[in-house]
């Protein structure tokens, strides 16, 4: 019933008085012939006698509403909030460091760094407080700073200069020396 | 001040106090809160004391201040979320249970009401203007200045919207 659709907004409009008189004899002419549209108009005007049954005595649901007995039924909304907040807080549970104050990460042997300012590797400072990282912080190392860092983070710094690769089992020198097979074939 | 404007705020008072209630009656029924009619009604006022050289005496004083009441409860409306949260959390039926047993014909129209209560603003507005305080659609579209049209739709998308809710409550046959 498409053009069903068009008369029920015009129903709406003539309740509230807003057709023309031609337009209301047109929609007259529907009501006669299809019953489920006149039962509609009969529900508007019984929806507007509800609505106007008593004006004064008005109380907003705000003050009625029974709110704890809804807690329960409020289902999927506090699933997906309490999935937000385990969320949050697996995250940080996740990924905080409890190995220790500081790590030296990727240290490269001075040896093996033919300039002394060049970075051989780098430090990550954490700071920790009640579980958490407050406080990070990322510095290069170089051959130069190395033994001043010594003092500077002495209480918190795990430091390891000397690469487990520098060791007197000459795999430098055999390495070296396949190289310089290869460039002399 | 001089003498015209201090007319001006005279007329005002008289205004009001003649149609305190029925202003009131509006800002409530927009706003579905007393508390904050109250203060909407009050921002209203003062902006229509502050403005009065904007009042151009085109239409009555009564229906200037009627427009400003509408146009801050909706801006009230807007700046509180309390109800948007509120009815966010609430399940449909706490409405209707709340009310009670009593399911007799002024039972039903508190019911109606609060289920007129959780449409959006957007279509609530003109309905409650249409249908509570029976403008006609011209003025509501002056008021809320939106095209005449739109004013059509919207009021019958609450009608239809209303409609539905009461007849999956039982209200309606």
């Amino acid at each position: 019933m498409k053009q069903c659709e068009q008369f029920r907004i015009m129903i709406s409009r003539d309740i509230d008085g807003d057709l023309s008189p031609s337009e209301m004899a047109l929609l007259q002419e529907h009501l006669v012939l299809c019953p489920e549209c006149w039962n509609i108009h009969e529900q508007y005007l019984r929806l507007r006698s509800l609505l106007r049954s008593q004006p004064t005595a008005y109380e907003p649901a705000f003050y009625r509403a029974n709110v704890p007995r809804s807690f329960w039924r409020m289902g999927w909304k506090i699933a997906a909030m309490l999935a937000i907040c385990f969320g949050l807080f697996g995250t940080i549970l996740l990924t905080r460091n409890e190995s220790g104050e500081a790590q030296v990460i990727n240290i490269v042997d001075k040896t093996l760094s033919p300039v002394m300012n060049m970075p051989i590797g780098a430090l990550a400072y954490y700071r920790h407080f009640a579980g958490q990282v407050v406080q990070t912080q990322f510095s290069s190392i170089s051959a130069t700073t190395l033994p001043s860092m010594q003092f500077s983070l002495s209480d918190s710094v795990l430091y390891f200069y000397r690469s487990p690769l520098f060791q007197d089992t000459g795999f430098w020198d055999q390495h070296y020396a396949l190289l310089q097979e290869k460039e002399e074939q | 001040m001089d003498g015209t404007a201090i007319a001006y705020s005279e007329d005002i008072g008289s205004v009001v106090r003649q149609n305190e209630d029925m202003l009131l009656r509006v800002a409530q029924r927009i706003t579905r809160d007393r508390e904050s009619a109250k203060d909407a009604l009050q921002d209203a006022v003062l902006s229509v004391l502050k403005s009065r050289g904007s009042f151009s005496g085109t239409v009555p004083l009564k229906t200037y201040l009627y427009r400003t009441v509408v146009n801050k409860c909706i801006d009230m409306n807007r700046r509180n979320g309390r109800w948007r949260t509120l009815i966010f959390f609430m399940h449909p039926d706490d409405l209707s249970d709340a009310s009670g047993s009593a399911q007799e014909s002024t039972g039903q129209g508190t019911l109606l009401k609060d289920l007129l209560n959780r449409l959006p603003d957007k279509i609530r507005v003109p309905f409650v203007l249409a249908e509570c305080e029976e403008l006609p659609y011209q003025e509501i579209s002056d008021i809320l200045k939106i095209p005449l049209n739109t004013v059509r739709t919207r009021i019958f998308r609450a009608r239809e919207k209303l409609r539905g809710m009461a007849l999956k409550r039982g209200i309606l046959p």
